[in-house]
C-alpha cells in the first residue's frame, strides 16, 4: 500500500508537470483538444446541423453560444489519474496495457458526454451550465476514473486467479 | 447485487442531495476558509493583501497596491482588487461527502478527519490562486511582478496554481475515500507476489 501511494504520488506529479511543460502542450495537448473539439462538433453534427468547429471551440452558428475546451476539459487530467494508478499498482504488462487503453477511451467517451452535455445546458441555461461544468462534471469524471480502477483491480484479480489454476 | 453496482447507484442518489446541501450552506463555511486564507495570505505575504472579504459565494480580495500607479512607469490604471470563487475548490467537500455517504461503512470520525485535510487543500487552492491573479493577472505588460519572485518561484507558481485547481479539488477527496475505505478496497485488490 504505502510502495503504491509513493509510486502513484511520483507518477501523477511526474505526468502532469511534464503535461504542463511547452513541448507537450504544442505537440500533444493542443491538437488532441482541437481533435476532440472537431469529434465533438461531428458527434453533435448527426442531430444538429447548426454546429461548427473553430480550433478548440465548438460554435453554434443558430445563436453564436460557444464551448471553449481547455485545460481540465479535456479529460487529460483524469487520463494521468487513471494511467498513474494502474502502472503504480503491482500487476502484469497484459493488463496494465489493457486497462491503460481500455480506461483512457472510456473516460474520453464520459467526457465527450460532457462537452456535449455542456454545450446544450450552456444554450438553455448559463447558470446551469456553469453549476455542471465547474462541480458537477469534475466530480461525475474523476468518479468515473475511481469505478474505471476498480473495475480494472477486478479484472487484474481475476487474471491472477486464472493464472493459479 | 455487486458491491460496485451498489455503491454507483449510492453515488448517483447521493450527488444531488450532498451538492445541494453544500451550495446552500456555503455561506456558513466559506467564512472560516476567507479567515484562514487572509491569516496565512498576511503571513507570507504582509505586503500584498489589504484584505480577503466575503460576499456570498465570492472573496474578493483587496490588495495593497493602492501606490502602486507610481510603481508603474506606464501610469496605467491597473485593478486593486479581484474576486476569486472558492466553490471551485471546495466541491472537493461536496465530493468525499457523497463517496463517504455512498460508502458500504459510513465511518463519522474518518469523515470529519477527511473533511479537515480538504479544509487545507481548499485553503492551499485559494491562496495560489490569489497569487497568480497578483503575479500574473494584475501586473501590466511591461511591468515587473509586484511579487518579485525569481523565475524558478514563477514557475512552482504555476505548477502549483494547475494542480490545485485542476487536480486537488477532484482527486483529493478521491484518495482519502480510499484511504478510509481500505476494507471495500480490499474485496477488489490482490496484490502480485
Amino acid at each position: 500500500m504505502i510502495r503504491f501511494t509513493f509510486l502513484f504520488v511520483f507518477l501523477l506529479i511526474l505526468l502532469f508537470v511534464t503535461e504542463l511543460t511547452n513541448e507537450v502542450q504544442i505537440s500533444i495537448v493542443i491538437p488532441f483538444t482541437e481533435w476532440l473539439a472537431r469529434l465533438c462538433s461531428k458527434i453533435i453534427g448527426i442531430f444538429d446541423q447548426h454546429v461548427i468547429f473553430q480550433g478548440v471551440n465548438i460554435v453554434s452558428s443558430q445563436n453564436g453560444f460557444s464551448v471553449s475546451i481547455q485545460a481540465g476539459c479535456n479529460g487529460i487530467e483524469a487520463s494521468i489519474a487513471l494511467i498513474s494508478g494502474i502502472l503504480a499498482f503491482p500487476a502484469n504488462y497484459f493488463a496494465k496495457i489493457l486497462g491503460l487503453c481500455i480506461g483512457t477511451i472510456s473516460i474520453q467517451i464520459l467526457n465527450i458526454l460532457r462537452i456535449i452535455s455542456l454545450f446544450y445546458l450552456g444554450q438553455w441555461n448559463i447558470d446551469a451550465f456553469e453549476w455542471a461544468h465547474l462541480y458537477i462534471w469534475q466530480t461525475l469524471i474523476m468518479i468515473d476514473v475511481l469505478i474505471v480502477f476498480l473495475v480494472w483491480l477486478k479484472f487484474n484479480k481475476y487474471l491472477q486467479e486464472k493464472a493459479k489454476i | 447485487m455487486p458491491l460496485l453496482k451498489v455503491f454507483i447507484y449510492r453515488i448517483l442518489l447521493a450527488t444531488p442531495l450532498c451538492f445541494c446541501i453544500w451550495y446552500y450552506s456555503a455561506v456558513i463555511w466559506i467564512w472560516p476558509i476567507s479567515q484562514s486564507v487572509q491569516f496565512i495570505m498576511r503571513f507570507l505575504f504582509p505586503n500584498l493583501i489589504a484584505s480577503i472579504e466575503q460576499s456570498g459565494h465570492a472573496l474578493d480580495i483587496v490588495t495593497n497596491f493602492g501606490d502602486l500607479m507610481e510603481y508603474t512607469q506606464h501610469k496605467k490604471m491597473i485593478a486593486l482588487a479581484f474576486a476569486v470563487n472558492p466553490l471551485s475548490y471546495a466541491y472537493s467537500l461536496a465530493m468525499y461527502a457523497l463517496l463517504q455517504v455512498a460508502s458500504k461503512n459510513f465511518d463519522f470520525k474518518s469523515w470529519v478527519l477527511g473533511l479537515l485535510i480538504l479544509w487545507m487543500t481548499i485553503i492551499f487552492g485559494i491562496s495560489v490562486d490569489i497569487l497568480k491573479c497578483i503575479t500574473f493577472d494584475l501586473a501590466p505588460p511591461g511591468m515587473s511582478y509586484p511579487t518579485e519572485f525569481s523565475n524558478w518561484q514563477l514557475n512552482l507558481l504555476g505548477v502549483s496554481y494547475q494542480l490545485g485547481y485542476l487536480i486537488l479539488p477532484s482527486l483529493a477527496p478521491l484518495l482519502l475515500w480510499a484511504y478510509f475505505n481500505r476494507e471495500f478496497l480490499q474485496e477488489y485488490i490482490v496484490i502480485s507476489s
